[in-house]
């Protein structure tokens, strides 16, 4: 990989809207990634992009009530999360929704076993951090009851 | 003839075919889930083909992926191990229809096998001896059933037709809980199996489970290898198995062998299978067969010095047995010990990574593993991670072994059922043999656990 190929390859880079690009060659590897620059710098961003980007990065003042007052649920084992009880059912539980005590939140398949996570308290459901499939640590915060 | 093997299955079973394979100086295709990609069996293989993600549904069971992995690496047998497939006559067919070796019986005789009314008719038809109770479904005529029912003597067990390893079974005590039971069971069934059959029968208080192995090849010869004793189980999952069944006369056990062998050769079966029975007061009631190679497969081949695999793939091979029923004894006693990944007093599965693996050994100690230290246990899989089978000249030699084989084994990481089988071994009805299938259970209530 001679230093033209490395040139041709930054540019080929900079024309696109890649963040990160990894390429190998004859045991050769180069990897480009495109550092985000000071907000101030930043080149317009299409406002779609800008919006969507916004709901992830939420004011301090936002966040604040969420995590004083949120309460972790954790997976008792490692396991597959679902978050209903089968494909066609609706959720067991959705972002806002006021549970009780005992309400079924999800549940942890391992080994052909089905472990469901109950709530502890009252409270209303403040956030859901897994998705239906996904694998779980033991001790992964798998929701938050506010 | 065959000269390549793809091995549908995976774990401890999934290299236990790729040693006889190796043995036979066949190719191994080993086919894996994304789960199972780094597992060190894999890496043994000829050939590894991923065959789609973790969940079972999406990979080994997928049968489409299969047959492709199948016909894009040549291979020109499908060997479908123990759970999965293995006993799906439509894959069967499916397999053949593409000119491929089918490592089982036929299709036909597992359709009849997998239909317990029909395969209690093909017993019966066989001479061997069955549960009390008809070898035909109920039908919709309660007094009829009432009066079956009479006859038989109450307590009675109604179980699904389309069932099977414990699954789809009610205990009726008296006639009052009849008519409902039939509803509920039947509505089970229809859900559960997709087949709303439902058949009746003496309900055994304290049987124990007793079970022959047989192998039959293409050329009309069948013989049985031994008896077993899987009398240990918890909701009707094996726990420790023993070779041979501990108690019964010898006598006995080789009249319902040869029973077993005779309705083989009725049936044309082909390959390795095995005959399941409750034992009670000494008497045999068949109960269903399997009609695939058995997780607890080592204890005869350790009691009758047959490799069952490598034989199971010679007779698939169209080799005629190298044995015939004169040549076969048990000799001495072995027992398997099924270690899980689970919780030893909850039972819950404890998937994860291995960190310390220490085996036993010594004469007369066998470990099948495909696990290691380092070895993630997925979560989307049955929880067996190794088989420990143990052999003595003697049963009380084989439980000496195993009681030190199982101190010297060390499992860290995740959480093992190690411990329960340490207080099995040295449990006094155990020791002295012959326990029901409830005795586990009855041990754990005792302990306060279920």
């Amino acid at each position: 990989m001679d230093l033209d190929r490395i040139k041709s390859l930054i540019d080929a880079m900079a024309a696109s809207d890649l963040a990160e690009m990894e390429f190998s060659e004859g045991g050769m590897s180069l990897r480009l990634v495109r550092r985000p620059q000071p907000a101030d710098s930043r080149p317009a961003l299409p406002e779609v992009a800008a919006t969507a980007l916004r709901p992830s990065r939420p004011e301090p003042a936002q966040r604040v009530p969420v995590s004083d007052t949120a309460d972790g649920v954790v997976a008792p084992l490692f396991g597959v999360a679902y978050l209903q009880p089968d494909p066609d059912a609706p959720p067991f539980v959705t972002v806002g929704q006021a549970i009780t005590a005992g309400t079924t939140l999800c549940v942890i398949e391992a080994m052909k076993m089905f472990h469901e996570v109950r709530a502890d308290r009252d409270g209303a459901v403040a956030a859901i951090l897994v998705s239906t499939g996904q694998e779980v640590e033991a001790g992964q915060e798998l929701m938050r009851i506010r | 003839m065959f000269g390549s093997v793809l091995i549908a299955n995976r774990g401890e079973i999934a290299l236990r075919i790729q040693r006889a394979c190796r043995r036979l100086g066949l190719r191994t295709i080993v086919v894996h889930s994304e789960a199972d990609r780094e597992a060190p069996y894999v890496h043994h293989a000829d050939e590894a083909i991923c065959i789609g993600p973790a969940a079972a549904a999406q990979s080994y069971l997928n049968q489409m992926a299969l047959l492709f992995a199948a016909e894009v690496s040549g291979a020109e047998a499908i060997h479908p191990g123990y759970g999965f497939l293995s006993e799906n006559p439509g894959f069967a067919e499916q397999v053949e229809a593409a000119g491929l070796t089918f490592i089982g019986p036929t299709a036909a005789v597992m359709r009849v096998m997998g239909d317990k009314v029909a395969a209690k008719r093909a017993m019966r038809a066989a001479g061997v001896p069955c549960v009390p109770g008809p070898d035909a479904a109920l039908d919709d005529d309660l007094d009829l059933t009432r009066s079956i029912a009479r006859q038989i003597g109450y307590p009675v067990i109604l179980k699904a037709a389309g069932g099977g390893g414990g699954r789809g079974m009610r205990m009726v005590e008296s006639e009052t809980g009849l008519t409902d039971a039939i509803a509920v069971t039947r509505e089970e069934a229809r859900r559960g199996f997709a087949n709303s059959e439902i058949y009746i029968e003496k309900f055994l208080h304290r049987p124990r489970h007793v079970e022959i192995q047989v192998i039959a090849d293409t050329h009309g010869n069948a013989v049985w290898l031994g008896s077993r004793d899987c009398s240990l189980q918890r909701r009707h999952q094996k726990v420790l198995e023993e070779a041979p069944a501990p108690g019964l006369g010898r006598d006995v056990l080789a009249q319902i062998g040869e029973r077993c062998a005779e309705a083989c050769r009725q049936l044309g079966y082909r390959g390795v299978g095995t005959f399941e029975f409750l034992v009670e007061d000494g008497a045999f009631y068949f109960i269903e067969m399997n009609t695939r190679l058995q997780v607890e497969h080592p204890v005869t081949e350790m009691t009758a010095g047959i490799d069952i695999v490598e034989a199971q793939i010679r007779v698939a091979q169209g080799e005629a047995l190298p044995f015939a029923q004169g040549d076969i004894a048990c000799h001495g006693h072995a027992f398997e010990c099924r270690i899980n990944a689970e919780d030893p007093d909850t039972f819950v599965p404890s998937p994860g990574v291995i960190t310390a693996w220490e085996l036993p050994g010594g004469p007369g100690v066998r470990i099948d593993s495909h696990a290691s230290s380092g070895y993630r246990v997925p979560p989307y899989y049955d929880s067996l991670i190794g088989k420990l089978v143990v052999h003595g000249t003697t049963r009380d030699e084989a439980l000496d072994r195993l009681r030190i084989a199982l101190d010297e084994m060390r499992v860290e990481g995740i959480a093992t059922n190690l411990p329960l089988h340490r207080r099995l071994v040295r449990d006094a009805a155990f020791i002295r043999g012959g326990v029901s299938i409830h005795h586990l259970e009855q041990q754990l209530r005792w302990s306060g656990e279920a």
